[in-house]
């Protein structure tokens, strides 16, 4: 690719975006759903955790539990907001019509993945901002969180792209959940990884269970014996899921 | 104002090449029980050619393979000398209007539009030239969502010609209009192809065939049945049968089967006379006879009444009926 290619596909990439979030932000209740689901739970965990039964560590629950928020909160975000935006394109057939724009597909899906990227970080830096000015939190380190974000939301809109090339808006949320509620509760949200005993290996490398363990290291330096597989997983995870979703997306729009 | 003078600076700039669609053997298989095979058409500047077929003869199927959407499992589709399968290099030559397509919500048509232009890479200057063309100056603000079902048609079929593409595939681009909507919007891709744009349209409407379309080509159960002219498809439109409405309906109908009855006795070709719900008709066994004289002066001569007489044209689901009977008669033989 030359520079102005590069730069007529920048170009475009940016309008797609810019496109995506007008059309985000006119729809105010969208937008408040989007937001509601870790604002309500940040609140909840932050103002009902302060005394816990059974619970005598000197770090509170909320401290624990705040990555784990986090980190299921963009995994939800991105999966059901990819998903769906695929569905509703495909069944608009905008897809198509994009797709036949010199932009191409590649462009396609890189502009909708950003969207959703930003669209994630305004959740995701109001669970923080919220955190730390209302509870106490310390962030560690910034660009590990950053860092952590970025590739847990590539994952999970991955297998949003994924299933949603497979499904329809009904039969969505049936398999996604499939995959992420399980996650929900053995990616390390609740429980800390290395309680699973003989089983925190297998479970330390789940998708979630990474992100959740790179966002305890940068929000209050506590990751798991298994952080440094963790930042390499995550790597792989985007790199994996973003090349499989870029293939069945493709095969999602030659299917007759 | 007239669509003309609308049109009156209206110019699209053309690649030089004569030639814009060239489809070889081409096939590919849905699934078990349907697939499309040995499709060959050639399309020149400014030609149009529709595709006709009932439902589920493959129609949409062949629109998306033109398209470069699907992949074909034989043949080719050579768009402006480039396969339809290489998106990046034929989007520029093509405009594909789809035959189901909804607008995005919370967009204007200016939004709307200027983004599409954007994404195809066409000069933001041509944003007034389209507005202006299809009519619409005084609803850029209108939300896409919330036009007519016509010009939220007018507004697909804009946002795919702004690059000036060389080659515009529609797939029933009138489906579920009124027919104000579906004349403004014929009469608007006439006026585009007159410039020269090549036209593909698959169509249900006798109407869009002969105002969009200078061939015409026929499929069932996935195969071309028949490529021929517009002419001489609608040539066959035209059968030869007359069609007598009596003056009053329940008095004089009866008169002018009596005079039609003695009138045919007398003649050396074969004629069959037919009373339907609302006319009569008289069907003519020697193709090439023009009866429709001698009938009225049969008629005046006997002192019936009728208000109206014509040869009646055939629906183009008779037509189709007609060839796909004469394709499979032959196939059989």
């Amino acid at each position: 690719m030359n520079n102005i290619t590069i730069n007529h596909w920048v170009y475009d990439v940016t309008h797609l975006v810019k496109l995506d979030l007008i059309q985000f932000f006119r729809n105010k209740l969208i937008v408040v759903s989007t937001l509601l689901t870790s604002v309500s739970m940040v609140l909840a965990f932050g103002l009902g955790t302060v005394e816990m039964p059974g619970h005598t560590s000197q770090e509170s629950y909320f401290t624990f539990i705040l990555p784990g928020i986090v980190g299921v909160g963009i995994m939800f975000s991105s999966t059901y907001t990819m998903g769906y935006a695929f569905i509703v394109d495909c069944h608009r057939r905008t897809m198509e019509d994009i797709v036949l724009s010199p932009l191409s597909y590649m462009g396609f899906i890189v502009g909708r993945i950003i969207g959703m990227l930003i669209k994630c970080a305004l959740q995701f830096i109001l669970v923080i901002v919220i955190a730390v000015i209302f509870f106490d939190t310390t962030v560690t380190s910034y660009f590990p969180l950053a860092f952590a974000f970025i590739t847990e939301c590539l994952t999970f809109a991955s297998l949003g792209i994924i299933v949603a090339t497979i499904t329809n808006e009904i039969s969505f949320s049936g398999l996604i959940n499939l995959f992420i509620i399980p996650l929900s509760y053995f990616g390390g949200v609740f429980f800390p990884l290395d309680s699973f005993g003989e089983l925190s290996n297998l479970i330390s490398k789940l998708p979630l269970s990474v992100h959740i363990d790179m966002f305890r290291e940068a929000i209050n330096a506590t990751p798991s014996t298994h952080i440094n597989s963790s930042k390499w997983l995550a790597v792989l995870y985007t790199v994996l899921s973003i090349g499989i979703a870029m293939y069945a997306f493709k095969r999602r729009i030659q299917r007759l | 104002m007239p669509l003309s003078a609308v049109f009156k600076d209206y110019k699209l700039t053309f690649n030089t090449s004569d030639e814009v669609l060239k489809v070889s053997d081409l096939g590919v298989k849905v699934n078990s029980q349907f697939s499309l095979s040995a499709i060959d058409f050639e399309l020149k500047r400014g030609e149009g050619i529709a595709l006709v077929g009932g439902n589920g003869e493959g129609k949409s199927t062949l629109i998306r393979l033109l398209a470069g959407l699907t992949n074909a499992s034989q043949g080719s589709v050579i768009v402006c000398g480039y396969s339809a399968k290489k998106w990046s290099k034929v989007s520029k030559h093509i405009g594909y209007v789809q035959q189901f397509k909804e607008l995005p919500e919370g967009l204007t048509v200016k939004e709307y539009l200027t983004h599409q232009l954007r994404l195809r890479r066409a000069s933001q200057y041509r944003y007034e030239e389209l507005i202006k063309l299809a009519k619409l100056e005084n609803l850029q603000r209108t939300l896409v969502t919330r036009l007519s079902g016509g010009n939220q048609r007018k507004v697909q079929i804009l946002s795919v010609i702004g690059h000036k593409p060389d080659l515009l595939i529609l797939d029933e681009p009138t489906n579920g209009l009124d027919a104000p909507a579906r004349d403004a919007i014929l009469s608007f891709i006439a006026q585009l192809k007159s410039t020269g744009l090549s036209v593909v349209v698959a169509s249900h409407h006798l109407d869009e065939i002969t105002k969009l379309a200078d061939k015409v080509l026929m499929l069932h159960r996935g195969k071309q049945i028949l490529l021929t002219s517009v002419t001489e498809f609608m040539g066959t439109s035209t059968a030869n049968c007359l069609e007598l409405f009596p003056y009053k309906k329940s008095s004089n109908a009866k008169n002018i089967l009596d005079s039609l009855n003695k009138w045919s006795e007398a003649q050396d070709s074969s004629f069959s006379i037919e009373k339907t719900e609302l006319c009569i008709r008289l069907h003519c066994s020697n193709e090439h006879m023009d009866y429709l004289p001698p009938v009225v002066v049969r008629l005046s001569q006997d002192g019936v009444r009728i208000s109206e007489i014509r040869y009646r044209k055939q629906t183009l689901t008779e037509i189709m009926y007609d060839f796909t009977n004469n394709t499979l008669n032959k196939e059989q033989t």
